[in-house]
């Protein structure tokens, strides 16, 4: 098994007596993208800087490519990162930024003029390239700043916030250039996040922080199918095939479930109690109904979930921690 | 007010002259006499110089402690003259002198004013005023100050205008080019 | 470099075929002070600066000219006017620009994306110093051609000029230390340019008082610790007394202990200076 890009052992930040971060582990592969939640004041944003060797931690162990913390000039030369908060220089050009960071980071001059050109294309900015960046729009900014993360090529990417204040499509725009990171380009990436549906979307993995411990950590599936956040689930069938379905639903289901079936071919099955009360702890209720209609040979037109995501298991986990 | 200075002085001065013997130093009561190296100093405005004056006490007893005093007095009624742009030190003091003791002291002055005048330096008795005695006070030294021009506006004018105008166009192009990339679409 | 288990790993492979050669085409303090430099001369803050300069020198020259309100003033005199006024406003604007050093970047959100590069912090300060010290040489270059037009016929240009360069470029080199040292501890970039305008203004203003400085020996300290002064009162002292260039050199004691602590300051201490947040700890 190939060793992690990102290994983060026992991490904590303290400032006097407040702690910001507590004992955080965790692990990222190469090409993971690994989505990194929490209510505000979790140290999202605390932990991002630590890995950016912006600031050091109070105690712990971080690697980033195998590199220790104590060598930070060479994790800088192996990492992009996109602040949350991120300003640009309003006067220079779209061109020059880029040509600007590539060259901190080592290339030449006519190295880093190339390098440039080429990242505005890729991330669909070389109509701008020439413009000061003060006329580009905010979505065109982040297009930039992930540019600019990205400037070094290098192997672990952490983004803060990259979707902030964007609209539905520039929101589709970043995550497709985030996928790309992690599917094209191989990169480690760590996605810093408020919106869930984007970690649902594109992350594998997901830690969940609040006030600055892990409260939950994981697949993304198994993360939102925690804490038995799934409310209902409907499906619809042919309607004459209805009562068949019905029969099936009911040969596994248990007390815990309510079916309610109508004559249009829709049946829709309650979950009544958490999965501690349930047969076996049973926390997939979901798919344990879709298996036991298309056991049965009875087609499924359409299935739906209430409750079940992210989202909910995040409010969840996130109250249950004493928010 | 200026006129009325410049005739207070010179009177006092022609009041002065009047009791002064022929000799180069002035000697009033008490025996000290004030002498002064030259008699005359040309210039030209701006011009720096240096009076150096001798007190002598030519008596039979100390002095109490003295204050010596520069003047300068112009002697036409057309300008006025502020000697503290002559001379930035007008005053200097001496402790005392013991019977045939001499003390030079040195003035630093710098001709502010084109025309003619007269500096003088005058010495008063710091313990106490005594009426009945006449102040001792030096020689005049006529001063001349030519006027000066060393630079024209007009040889000036080029480099004054020049310079701003080509660093002025440099920010309006400068500027223009930053709107221009700003305002097209 | 190993991984956790010793010996080269995956990961070692894949991150050094990706990390960017340490070899630098330029040193990291160049590349910082030419894009500094590029953002002050190729956009307008830096010809606008020199435009009120020339302007202010503009009407120095004039006046001594058509010989109105400086018509006391020995040749010599003014010549050493116009170089003192295009010292001070030249290392004002070297000093405004370093106090922007630092805090300005944290003000405009910049800062923290800089400090995720493999750019050294004493990189950093370097380079920006270099870039503030632009504005004095461009400033001494702007004041070249008026000391030219005012020092004709009494052989001083040359004397002036020199002058001016080692003593200007000396204070210059001070304040624009204290300049960033003042912007490392600024939460804004308003607290940085005033406090170090306040101290520059506390530095000239004993210079200013009617009647010169105190006599007697607090009036000479005062001149001689004080960098701006003694440097100043140097310059009066050569170009207009006359006196050798070796004669009064303990007045260049300031200007240069002043220029070796804040530039050494600076950039010893960059690893501190250089923050997010400045006094807290990283």
């Amino acid at each position: 098994m190939p060793a992690p890009m990102l290994e983060v052992t026992q991490l904590t930040k303290a400032y006097g007596q407040y702690q910001a971060l507590a004992d955080l582990s965790f692990t990222a592969a190469a090409g993971e993208i690994v989505g990194f939640v929490g209510p505000n004041g979790a140290g999202k944003t605390t932990t991002i800087r630590i890995l950016a060797t912006v600031l050091e931690p109070t105690s712990g162990e971080f690697r980033v490519a195998g590199i220790p913390r104590k060598l930070p000039d060479e994790i800088r030369r192996r990492i992009g990162v996109l602040p949350e908060s991120a300003g640009y220089p309003a006067g220079r050009t779209g061109q020059e930024y880029l040509r600007y960071f590539g060259r901190l980071f080592g290339l030449g001059r006519e190295a880093a003029d190339r390098r440039a050109r080429s990242l505005l294309a890729e991330f669909g900015l070389q109509d701008r390239a020439g413009w000061p960046i003060s006329t580009y729009s905010r979505g065109m900014r982040q297009r930039l700043g992930i540019a600019r993360a990205v400037v070094n090529d290098p192997v672990v990417v952490l983004l803060d916030e990259p979707t902030l204040g964007l609209d539905p499509a520039g929101q589709r725009q970043v995550l497709a250039m985030v996928r790309g990171l992690a599917e094209d380009r191989g990169a480690t990436v760590l996605l810093s996040t408020h919106a869930l549906p984007v970690v649902e979307e594109i992350c594998s993995s997901v830690v969940v922080l609040d006030r600055g411990r892990v409260v939950s950590a994981g697949r993304v599936a198994e993360v939102s199918r925690q804490d038995g956040s799934h409310r209902s689930s409907r499906l619809r069938v042919p309607a004459e095939l209805v009562d068949r379905a019905r029969a099936a639903l009911e040969a596994v289901a248990g007390p815990h479930l309510e079916i309610v079936a109508d004559r249009s071919g829709v049946l829709t099955v309650e979950v009544l109690a958490p999965p501690q009360d349930r047969p076996g702890g049973q926390t997939d209720v979901g798919s344990t109904v879709l298996r036991a209609v298309l056991d049965a040979g009875i087609p499924v037109l359409s299935f739906d979930v209430d409750g079940g995501r992210l989202s909910d298991a995040f409010l969840s986990i996130t109250t249950r921690s004493g928010r | 007010m200026r006129r009325l200075a410049g005739a207070l002085g010179a009177a006092l001065l022609a009041l002065l002259a009047g009791g002064v013997s022929a000799s180069p130093a002035a000697a009033g009561v008490d025996g000290i006499a004030v002498t002064v190296d030259r008699t005359r100093v040309d210039t030209v405005v701006g011009g720096r110089f240096v009076l150096r004056t001798r007190l002598s006490n030519d008596g039979d007893r100390a002095t109490g402690p003295l204050m010596a005093h520069l003047n300068v007095a112009s002697l036409t009624s057309d300008v006025y003259v502020d000697p503290e742009d002559w001379s930035t030190q007008r005053s200097q003091w001496v402790d005392s002198l013991a019977p045939g003791e001499d003390q030079q002291l040195t003035w630093q002055l710098q001709a502010v004013n084109q025309g003619s005048f007269d500096a003088y330096v005058v010495l008063l008795p710091t313990e106490g005023p005594d009426p009945g005695t006449p102040l001792t006070v030096s020689r005049s030294v006529y001063l001349g100050v030519a006027g000066r021009q060393t630079l024209s506006a007009s040889g000036a004018l080029p480099v004054v205008v020049v310079v701003p105008a080509l660093l002025g166009l440099l920010v309006v192009l400068r500027t223009r080019a930053r709107r221009r990339r700003l305002t097209t679409t | 470099m190993s991984g956790v288990s010793g010996g080269p790993t995956e990961v070692d492979r894949v991150s050094q075929d990706r990390a960017l050669p340490d070899e630098r085409a330029t040193p990291a303090w160049r590349v910082v002070a030419g894009q500094e430099c590029r953002d002050l001369w190729w956009g307008v803050r830096g010809p606008l600066l020199l435009l009120g300069l020339a302007m202010l020198l503009s009407v120095i020259t004039y006046l001594a000219g058509s010989n109105q309100a400086l018509n006391f003033l020995e040749q010599r005199e003014t010549v050493n006017l116009t170089l003192q006024v295009a010292v001070a406003v030249g290392v004002l604007l070297t000093l405004a620009v370093s106090a922007d050093a630092l805090s300005g970047e944290r003000e405009r959100g910049t800062m923290e994306v800089l400090l995720t590069t493999p750019v050294s912090r004493r990189d950093l300060v370097l380079g920006k110093l270099v870039a503030a010290m632009s504005l004095w040489f461009a400033a001494y270059v702007v004041a070249v051609p008026y000391l030219w037009a005012l020092a004709r016929g009494v052989r001083v240009l040359l004397l002036a000029l020199l002058l001016g360069l080692l003593v200007g470029t000396v204070l210059a080199v001070g304040l624009a230390g204290l300049g960033l040292l003042v912007s490392a501890g600024s939460t804004s970039n308003k607290v940085s340019v005033s406090s170090s305008l306040f101290l520059l203004l506390a530095l000239f203003a004993p210079t200013q008082l009617p009647s010169g400085l105190p006599q007697g020996w607090f009036g000479d300290l005062l001149d001689r610790v004080n960098p701006v002064s003694a440097g100043l009162h140097y310059v009066s002292l050569v170009l207009v007394d006359g006196r050798p260039w070796a004669a009064d050199l303990t007045y260049l004691s300031a200007p240069v202990v002043v220029a070796v602590l804040s530039v050494g300051a600076s950039v010893l201490t960059a690893p501190r200076l250089v923050r997010l947040v400045p006094g807290r700890d990283r």
